[in-house]
């Protein structure tokens, strides 16, 4: 256990750098998932259609290719940009944190339209209904009906949304963003001992994972609190 | 910047290359997760709580930490044991490719049997009680009345998983071995077309999942026969 | 040991049945006898379905004694079984086998659990099945069934026992055919409604139990 003392803090950052990846890409992916919803559910078939191909291809791609991609196809293209202004750059990088925080929101993002879609869906009629009758105007019935309502529905599988998103930050350590695996490759090649280094980095995500569940299974609680005997 | 079509059509055959390899994985990873989600299931539904804590436990780990890491530890730590490389798995163990079955079955067979616990659960338990009352033994209701339905409704879930073990597969590439995605990886280094090949090879993807899709639409309909009052 | 032949084939003595604090059985006493068929009236609430699950161990009675046909219920898997293997009984969803059909929904019991054979389960089920007409739906599934159809089926997955139990609710339609079944078969009978059931088997023998706690 000596063989991981002087890398606990190098680890702690490496955790640190996980929740900035999990916060940044939990609201990008609420973004794109309410987006996708809305588009799904919109009168529009053009909104439709794009919303119906953007779930289709993420959903039917390996995340690692998309976090690949959007490095290195973006990389592409800022260098290109930039090499009509400045001829003798060679390369443009774009940071990996917010290539891979993007890309798993993307992915995660397509998920989160079916289940935000759903949710709306299963938004009761009547209280809609209550809402028009009582005279709330169009934006007030979604902010205060559709959208509470519709939070709570999603609760469940949001939750493993989120889990998916603290998982896939793994992917990113592929394009060098310096989290936990980074650090363990680094203590790997000073002491020897794969095994141990990557056992606590499975440790810290698990950790992470344990919190987000919790968080869920309050949020769950803290929803229910005026359902339970309604019924 | 332009769109290199000739570059997709020369480097599509040498990525497809790869789909054995990919193949191999998702039906090997498949069926051996299948059979490690069945074991866990019957554990956690024992009512015995040295079968059902441990299962939990499993189930908890290895669906609370990525599958990036499972591989690593396994083909990157494992061979840290003196154990491990004198024992009788060290020549699966010391190929990539035996640890990435490994990985992939470990990993889905504890979502798998998550998603065969929540068919067993949603058996009507009227039906079982009709069963229990016509005199069936526990073992019997088991076997002709949960397993069918079960089996039923844990489909769409399952489908989904299958799909997700053929996304996990790419993740072989990062420990060396040549499947579509390592093949494209080592295509875009060489060729500094990351658009091209990228793009043309999650299309290959995406049709492998249509696919899926379609062959588990045909085995629910066929399972899902008594379901239609036609 | 002569075994008198008016013995109850239903003997409760003294049953209670709670559910944590609360009481949903209090001393019920109750015989019903070969050839007889006891309805069993009730607010809903009252326990009739508490009482009739007792019987065949759906639920297990607090305190008190329980004999069917000679077998004492107790916890043992054995005796229970000997229980279950003389009552039938029809629930108020009916819980038909939704993914076999009729005609297996009616011999699977026979085979697993008297190992009666394959064939003559069939003959057996199929007899069932015209006794309560509905021979034609033999093939089908469950849910290609009308309501009361499937209470027909339901019916004759509890022919063949000497002792019926019904809990909760049977159609008019349906009705007929407990005569044409389970009045034929002898044995006994008890059925647990919430409604009385009027003008459809002209015979009956009613005894009305209001329990209250």
């Amino acid at each position: 256990m000596d063989v991981l003392a002087g890398w606990w803090d190098d680890y702690f950052w490496g955790a640190v750098v996980v929740g900035k990846v999990f916060f940044c890409s939990l609201a990008l992916m609420i973004i794109f998932g309410l987006l996708g919803a809305m588009a799904k559910l919109s009168n529009s078939r053009l909104a439709q259609k794009i919303a119906g191909a953007y779930t289709v291809v993420f959903r039917g791609t390996p995340e690692i290719l998309v976090v690949l991609l959007l490095y290195f196809g973006s990389a592409v293209v800022l260098t290109a940009i930039a090499q009509v202004f400045n001829p003798e750059i060679k390369f443009v990088d774009v940071p990996p944190f917010w290539a891979g925080t993007i890309a798993i929101s993307i992915i995660v993002g397509s998920y989160a339209t079916e289940t935000f879609r759903g949710a709306f869906l299963g938004v009761h009629p009547g209280s809609i209904e209550a809402a028009r009758a009582l005279g709330m105007s169009d934006l007030q019935t979604f902010v205060y009906v559709r959208i509470p309502e519709m939070w709570r529905l999603a609760l469940p599988p949001f939750g493993n949304h989120m889990l998916s998103l603290v998982k896939d930050t793994a992917l990113i350590s592929i394009i060098g963003l310096n989290e936990t695996m980074f650090v363990a490759k680094q203590a790997i090649t000073v002491t020897g001992k794969p095994f141990t280094m990557y056992i606590v980095v499975g440790a810290i995500y698990l950790g992470f994972s344990t919190v987000v569940t919790l968080f869920v299974m309050g949020a769950e609680k803290f929803g229910e609190r005026t359902t339970v005997g309604a019924k | 910047m332009s769109f290199d079509l000739q570059l997709i059509i020369e480097s599509l055959p040498v990525m497809l290359m790869g789909i054995g390899i990919t193949f191999k994985l998702l039906v090997i990873s498949g069926v051996l997760g299948l059979l490690l989600a069945i074991c866990l299931l019957l554990m956690r539904i024992s009512g015995l709580w040295y079968l059902n804590i441990p299962a939990q436990i499993y189930i908890y780990v290895f669906r609370g930490t990525p599958i990036l890491v499972q591989i690593f530890i396994v083909y990157y730590g494992l061979p840290q044991f003196e154990s491990v490389r004198e024992s009788i798995f060290w020549p699966i163990l010391r190929e990539p490719t035996g640890c990435a079955i490994l990985a992939l079955s470990l990993n889905t067979g504890a979502y798998v049997s998550e998603i065969l616990r929540g068919g067993v659960l949603g058996v009507d338990k009227g039906v079982l009680e009709a069963g229990s009352a016509l005199g069936m033994s526990a073992h019997q209701k088991f076997i002709y009345i949960t397993t069918p339905i079960a089996t039923r409704l844990a489909l769409p879930a399952y489908s989904n998983d299958v799909i997700s073990l053929l996304k996990s597969t790419a993740l072989a590439s990062t420990i060396t071995i040549a499947d579509m995605t390592g093949i494209a990886r080592t295509i875009v280094a060489d060729t500094y077309a990351p658009y091209e090949i990228f793009i043309s090879l999650a299309v290959v993807y995406m049709i492998f999942t249509f696919g899926l899709q379609k062959l588990f639409g045909i085995i629910e309909g066929y399972l899902g026969q008594y379901t239609k009052r036609e | 040991m002569s075994i008198p032949e008016n013995r109850p084939l239903i003997q409760m003595q003294n049953v209670n049945k709670f559910f944590g604090d609360f009481q949903a059985l209090k001393n019920v006493n109750l015989e019903v006898r070969k050839g007889e068929r006891i309805v069993v009236c009730g607010p809903s609430g009252s326990g009739k379905s508490t009482m009739i699950r007792c019987i065949n161990r759906l639920e297990e009675h607090t305190d008190g004694h329980i004999v069917i046909d000679g077998n004492t219920l107790t916890d043992k898997v054995k005796d229970i079984n000997a229980v279950r293997r003389e009552v039938g009984m029809v629930f108020q969803n009916f819980n038909l086998f939704p993914h076999m059909t009729i005609v297996k929904n009616l011999m699977i019991a026979q085979q697993l659990v008297r190992n009666t054979s394959k064939n003559d389960a069939r003959e057996t089920a199929m007899f069932y099945l015209e006794r309560v007409k509905i021979p034609e739906q033999a093939q089908k599934y469950p849910i290609q069934l009308s309501g009361g159809q499937q209470q027909r089926v339901a019916i004759a997955r509890a022919l063949g026992r000497n002792i019926r139990l019904l809990d909760g609710y049977i159609s008019t339609d349906a009705s007929k055919y407990l005569a044409r079944g389970w009045w034929r078969q002898g044995g006994a009978n008890l059925l647990s409604l919430g409604r009385f059931l009027a003008g459809a088997e002209p015979e009956k023998l009613a005894l009305n139990y209001r329990k209250h706690d």
